[in-house]
Formats: C-alpha cells, structure tokens, sequence
C-alpha cells in the first residue's frame, strides 16, 4: 500500500454548504435514494469537486470558515487520489520543491475542492434530471468532448 | 309494422331510456351500441311487455321489474311504464279487386306498479294498457276489444319469439341442450305460428268435440252401453290429452328458461375461471413480487456501482491525463539526468552484511582493507540519506505513476457509464414487467374473489338438477300423450264399428258424419299447408344461410357446406359433399351455427310475409372476418326493419357496412361498470342505464371505455 504523506491531516469543506453537500452523500445523513444522493461518503463528494476543478480549470480557494470532513487517511482506502493529487500539485503548480511539503499539497487540493464545490452543486441542483444522473451527463459531455478534441 | 319509438320508465335499471329506429327505407338498420350487462335483454323484454303483457315475461311474469338499487333506498313501490309507437300499413278495397295501401300510426302504453320484491306478495298490480290512434284531429283511443286484434294482426304474438330474439336463443331451435324432440317441437312451432295452423288445428280439435257430441246424441237415442262407455272413454282421453299437452308445454318453456339460465350461469363461470385459479394466482402474485423485490435490489446496487463513476479512479485519470502526462515526462527527464537518487542506500546497507562485495573484494571487518571498504561503504550511506527529501518524494511519485496510463480513462469511463447504464435500464424495464404483472394479476385475483365461483357452481347444480326433473316429466307426459293418442285411435276406430251398427237413418248419424268429414279435410289443409309451406321456408332458409358463409352450395365441389335444409320431420339439416349429413350443433363452427338458425328466423319471416321487425341481441358474437360482414349484410338485406343491439367487439370489422345502412345508431352504457371498464366517472345519481348518441366510431364521456386484454 502507497504511504499516505497525507495521514496527519484532515480533509475540510466550507460550512457554508455544509448541509447541501451532506444532502448529496449516503452517509450525511441525506436522501436514501442513490439518484438524490449520488456520492457514498463526503470524501468522495469532496474529491470530485477537486476534479472539477481541475478540468474548469479554476484557481484554489482558500477558505476558513471550514468543518472538519474527515481525517486525511482515509485516502488510504483510495490510494490513486495521493498519486493524482500529487501529479496535479506539481503539474499546475510547477513547484518541484513543494512536492515534499505535504501540508502544502494537501492544501491546495483543499483549495481546489473549495472552489469546485459551487460547480458541483450546480451541477447537482439541475432539476430537469436526478442529481445522479446530473453529474454522469455532465461528465460524459465534457469527455465526449475531450475525446473528440484529442482526435481532432 | 314499424317500430318507430320506445320510451321505458322505472323496468329494472332502464329508468329513464328513449329508443328510436330508424324507418329510412335506404337505410333501414338501427344499431344499438351496448355492452354485456347494459340492459340489452332487457329492453327486448320491456318492449315485449309493452305488447303482450306479463304473461310474456321470464318465468311466466314472475320477473321482478323492482330496479335493484331502489330497494337499498328505502323504496317500497315504483310505476312503471313502457309506451310504443308504431305504424301499420292497411291494404284497403277499392273493388275490382284493387287495393290501396295506407299507413296508420298507434301509441300503446302499458304501465303497472311494481312493489319491492317480497316472499309473499303479489309484484305486480294496476296493470293497465291502452292503445291510442293517430289521426289528424289528434290522438283516439282505440276500443279494448279491438286492442288485441291490432296487435296481433301489426306483430302475432305466437311469433314474438321469431322477431324478438337474441344470437344464443335464436339456436335453441339446433342447440346440443335440447333433446331432438324438443328441437323439432320448437321448429315445429315456429312454422305452425307463423303460418297461423294454429287456428285450423283449434278447427280441427273443436270438429273433434262436435264429433264427439254428435256420437253422444247417437248413444243416447240407441241407449247402447257399448257406445256409452266407448265414448266416455274416448271423452276421458281426450280430457287427459289435453291436460298433458298443457303440462308438456309448460315443461317445455320451463325447460327453456331454466336452460337459458344454466347458459348464463356456465358463460359466468368460464368467464371467472378464464381469469384463472384462485390458488395459482396467489403464487403467480407471491412470485411477482418475489421478482420485483430482486429485482429492484439489483437495479439499486447496480445505481451504486454507477455512483461509483461520479469520483472514481477512471474519472480521475481521464480529468487529470494532462496533468499525469506532464509530470511523468517532467519526471523522467529528471530520472534520465540521474536527479533522481539511485536506489542505491538499499544496496549499500546488504554490502555492510555481507563479508564479500559483489566483485569478491574482502568486507570483513577483520581485515584492514575490509575496514576500510566498509568505512567508505558507511560513509556514502551518510551521503545518500542526507538527499534532498524533495529528490525522495519525486521518487516516490516517479515509480508510483511511471506505470500509470491515463490515456485510458475516458474510453473506460464512458464505456463503462454506457453499460451500466444500459444494465440499469434493462433491470428498470424488468421491474415495470413485472409490477404490470403484478397488477393484472392482483386485477384477475380481486374479479376471482369477487366472482364467487362456488355460489355459481352451487347455482349450476341446482339448475341442473331442476332440468333433469323437467325433462323427466316432459318425456313422461310425451310418453302419456303417445299413448293415449294411441288408445284414443283403437277407440275411435271401435265407435266406429258400432255407430255403424246403429240406425243408419238416425240424423244425428248424418250430423256425425258430416262433422267428421269436416274434421278429416281441415286436417288434410293442416297437414298440406305444413310440408307446402315448410318446404318454402326450407328452401329459402338454404338460400340465406348459403349467401351467409358464401358457398356457392353444390356447385362447389371444395365447399365444405354445399346444403341446408328443413326435413319433413322439422330437423334442421345441413349437408357437405355428396349429401354427407352434418349435424348442425356439432359439426359446425360457432359461426355457421349462428348463420343457419338467422337464415331460419328469416326464412320464416319472409314466408310469413308479415312484414315486422327483427329486433335481434348479439347476432354476430363468435363472428369474424367475412362470415361476420356476411350475416350482417344479408340480415340487413332480408329483414324489413332491423333492430340489432351491438357489442363493442361485435362492430370490430362491420364499421362500414354500418357506415352505409345504418339509418340510427347509439349507444348505451351501465354506469357500474366504473371503474373497471369505464374510463370516466358517470355524473348519474344512481344506477341506471343511460343513452348518448355516440355512434358506432365514437365515443364521449359518458361511454368511453377502458382497453382490456384480460387474458
């Protein structure tokens, strides 16, 4: 198993949408249905909105008022997130140095979480469709896209 | 006669219902739309009591008129009334053997007061009925003396069973149920009422009492004992044969009733178990939901495999494949250019255990140049753990991502969101087949439980029983009547020996013989007048019923049925290739059999020449396809008005040829029949038949029903 440089901390998100990405999760207490509640953990919740992120391409938002997810070792259990995370710091970062900070690193996935979050739950909100099948869609456009604008 | 309107009031659930037919010489067909269970019979019967009276009702008139739901609201008594109108036409003597026809309209109203059905009581009482002449100062009402006479010269009423009659009973003259006896007898009657022998066998029976009186007169002059007892003999038989005849007749409509019933009560139980077994549709139910419970537990785990998609490693690959790329370039360059440290502090420290190096060089620490090697050994050791903790993380990094390719994400992605998405859908479209089987089941169980199969079984039985007990004593008093006709023959033929041996010159001799000649030609009428015209209406009936199935009769030698026929016996026989004799309620299907007893009715009709209309229930059931058009066309073609009620599935195929005849057309609907087969609450206040004028290609709010495929 990968080391998780990330174990002594914690993975936080905003208060602010605290009780809204709650309601997206099976484990926050939210809806019981898989299609209202797509995610299984708030990690999990967490982790796509880094990825938004990233594909948006939007800055890191730095954020205070924030509540405690979950310690970091839980990312143990997904060990691929420490390696993407890491080759997603030193890919937009370009700061081969940082790459030892791990409070460093793990800070700027939390940054860039916080600032995939709103997309997120924009995404989620749609109500033409289920939540669920909001943020499928929403994922197979924009690969279909990137498909079609690799091939081309 | 034409019936030109019917208006009933209060006869069982037709409490308010107007019928109008159409009198359009070009089109001639009224079309009354109704389902099963609308009040079809019983219209028929209203009319039906409207012209003749109780006596004419099922049972002898002890039919209760109560409508049913009256009684649950506290009502004790209701009028009832059922008023005709209807034209004749009169052919007038102008002399010289010339006549005029003209047409005379009449209203007949018959109305009574009905009470609510009680073990003892007397239903019905005030029955009253008048008939009312239109002219052109206004309405006359006819005498009650001439009354009777109109109406059985407009519709006889010993033929009502001819003109009012419905596809099952029309085939009570073929039917399996019935004994040969008991089909001849019917076929029998139907021709003797409608050429009207009925009369001349009244002639012939009363020529028999003046006989008989006349042979008295003869006994008493002569004081012959011998006479005396013959003729009281003779007396006695006839009596005896009288009052059988009277029971077998009764027996006879009893045994009709009762078969029409058993038929109906049958028709029920097929109808429930059609739906199936109570017992197997439980497990059929309990395995449904069995089915959907697995099923929806499958599609939800399936759901949470394709949550799984919405953060999983293959979307993270393919969101990040840039990123990956670049930083395993960037890091191989640095692999390349030796920035990254040797994984060399390993290899160092199994050097250190070892008292050999690799190349065989001396490590003890025994020797100086062992000590030596192992200081230097340490020392890079020192070197190497002092890296750049940097330089160990990118290591790090380096080999775990090295091996990764993340040019395989998104087809993996969107590879694996199209199957599972097409396995949740299908697992979606199991669930919904099966909780529509589900429903249809639950629908099948609630009509088993609510049809009562063993109360109808119950009631079968009984009514099987009641058959048996009046054919048994219908083919007691046929026995009886045989016999004593027989006894009554050698009587006669003995009074006649000693009357001859009486005075010749006695007047009363005279008088007997000229009777009994009268008795003897007016039998010879009957007995002409019955295979003259038998054979006309034989001869017609095989015209019909050919025309019906369209056969080209013998001269196709392929056709199955080349000949019908009404034998000298009053069987009705249908004939294939060669004269081969089939038998009608056997090896025909439902819809020849359906034809030949129509092509009777209307054989006979057209003899009878009276012109009347046929008012006919569901001629066309277990028809289809061509037969179907074909008995449709040539009933409209052969009856003068015809009157046909119509079931929803009855009209499939003739919509057409009711597009072209049809001169009226509407529809009744049984509010009780929301909302299992009605689509739209009915706005009635209680339960009653009710009339909309939607032909036979629409439908409204009030009549549109539900599609079923109950099976």
């Amino acid at each position: 198993m990968t080391e998780n440089p990330f174990s002594s901390f914690n993975i936080e998100m905003p208060k602010k949408y605290d009780d809204q990405i709650k309601n997206y999760c099976m484990t926050g207490g939210g809806s019981k249905s898989r299609e209202q509640s797509p995610f299984e953990r708030q990690v999990d919740f967490w982790y796509s909105a880094f990825l938004l992120a990233v594909k948006y391409k939007l800055a890191p938002a730095p954020e205070k008022d924030t509540y405690n997810v979950t310690p970091a070792t839980i990312l143990s259990t997904d060990s691929y997130r420490i390696t993407h995370i890491q080759a997603a710091y030193l890919a937009i970062t370009e700061d081969f140095e940082g790459l030892a900070e791990n409070k460093k690193v793990l800070d700027f996935a939390l940054g860039m979480a916080n600032a995939g979050i709103p997309k997120l739950l924009q995404i989620l909100s749609d109500t033409d469709q289920k939540p669920l099948w909001n943020i499928l869609d929403e994922v197979e456009g924009g690969l279909s896209d990137h498909g079609k604008a690799t091939s081309t | 006669m034409k019936l030109l309107e019917a208006t009933i009031k209060n006869f069982r659930l037709l409490k308010e219902l107007t019928l109008d037919f159409s009198v359009d010489p070009e089109k001639p067909l009224t079309v009354i739309r109704a389902a099963n269970e609308t009040g079809k019979t019983t219209c028929q019967n209203a009319l039906m009591w409207c012209l003749y009276g109780s006596k004419v009702l099922p049972r002898k008139g002890e039919y209760s008129l109560f409508p049913s739901d009256a009684s649950a609201r506290g009502e004790k008594r209701v009028e009832v009334s059922v008023e005709i109108r209807f034209e004749v036409e009169h052919a007038t003597g102008l002399g010289k053997g010339r006549h005029q026809l003209s047409t005379q309209r009449y209203h007949l109203i018959r109305s009574c007061v009905e009470n609510a059905p009680k073990e003892g009581t007397k239903p019905r009482h005030s029955e009253v009925r008048a008939l009312w002449r239109s002219g052109l100062t206004g309405d006359v009402k006819v005498p009650d003396l001439e009354v009777d006479e109109i109406i059985e010269g407009a519709l006889p009423e010993s033929l009502k069973d001819v003109y009012f009659t419905d596809g099952d009973s029309a085939m009570s003259f073929i039917e399996a149920a019935a004994s040969q006896s008991i089909k001849r007898q019917r076929v029998t009657n139907a021709i003797e009422a409608l050429l009207g022998l009925t009369t001349l066998e009244k002639t012939v029976s009363h020529l028999g009492a003046v006989v008989a009186r006349f042979s008295q007169e003869i006994d008493n002059k002569n004081y012959a004992k011998e006479l005396e007892i013959l003729n009281d003999r003779i007396n006695g038989l006839q009596e005896d044969i009288e009052d059988w005849k009277a029971k077998r007749e009764e027996a006879e409509l009893n045994i009709a009733e009762v078969t029409r019933e058993h038929a109906l009560v049958e028709s029920k139980i097929e109808e429930a178990l059609l739906r199936g077994d109570k017992e197997k549709l439980v497990k059929k139910k309990a395995h449904a939901e069995q089915n959907i419970s697995r099923l929806s537990e499958n599609a939800k785990q399936q759901l949470k495999v394709i949550s799984s998609l919405a953060s999983g490693e293959e979307l993270s690959l393919a969101i990040l494949e840039g990123a990956i790329v670049k930083v395993k370039d960037n890091l191989n360059k640095r692999n390349q250019s030796k920035q990254l440290p040797k994984v060399n502090v390993p290899i160092l420290e199994e050097l250190l255990d070892r008292d050999s190096c690799f190349c065989g060089s001396d490590l003890t620490a025994d020797s100086v140049e062992g000590r030596s090697r192992r200081s230097k050994i340490s020392g890079a050791i020192e070197k190497s753990r002092a890296s750049d903790l940097v330089q160990e993380s990118a290591s790090s990094l380096f080999y775990r991502i090295r091996s990764v390719d993340p040019a395989v994400g998104a087809p993996r992605w969107i590879s694996r969101y199209s199957e599972m998405h097409l396995s949740y859908s299908q697992l979606l479209s199991s669930v919904a087949m099966s909780e529509r089987e589900l429903q249809e089941v639950e629908e099948d169980l609630s009509t088993v439980q609510a049809s009562h199969v063993p109360e109808l079984r119950d009631q079968r039985s009984k009514l099987l029983a009641e058959l048996q007990k009046l054919r048994s004593d219908e083919g007691t008093h046929s026995s009886r009547i045989h016999e004593a006709t027989e006894r009554l023959k050698d009587a006669d033929r003995e009074r006649e020996v000693v009357r001859k041996k009486l005075g010749k010159t006695n007047t009363s001799t005279i008088n007997y013989d000229l009777a009994k000649d009268a008795q003897v030609v007016f039998s010879t009428i009957i007995d002409r007048l019955r295979h003259e015209e038998l054979k006309k209406v034989s001869v017609e009936m095989n015209r019909i019923f050919l025309s019906m199935i369209g056969s080209e009769g013998e001269k196709s030698q392929f056709g199955l049925i080349q000949s019908a026929e009404l034998t000298d016996e009053f069987d009705i026989m249908v004939y294939g290739p060669d004269k081969h004799r089939l038998n009608p309620d056997q090896d025909l299907n439902g819809a020849s059999r359906r034809a030949i007893t129509l092509s009777f009715i209307l054989a006979l009709t057209k003899i009878s020449e009276v012109e009347a209309p046929n008012i006919i229930d569901t001629p066309l059931g277990m028809m289809s396809g061509y037969v179907k058009q074909s008995v449709l066309i040539n009933t409209i073609k052969e009856g003068s008005q015809v009157v046909l009620f119509l079931t929803h599935d009855e009209i499939k195929g003739v919509e057409e040829i009711l597009d072209r005849h049809a001169g009226r057309v509407f529809t009744l609907t049984n509010p009780a029949h929301y909302p299992k087969m009605l689509l739209n609450k009915p706005e009635v206040p209680d339960s009653r038949v009710v009339r909309c004028e939607c032909n036979h290609r629409c439908s409204c709010n009030v009549c549109e029903r539900k599609s079923m495929e109950l099976v």
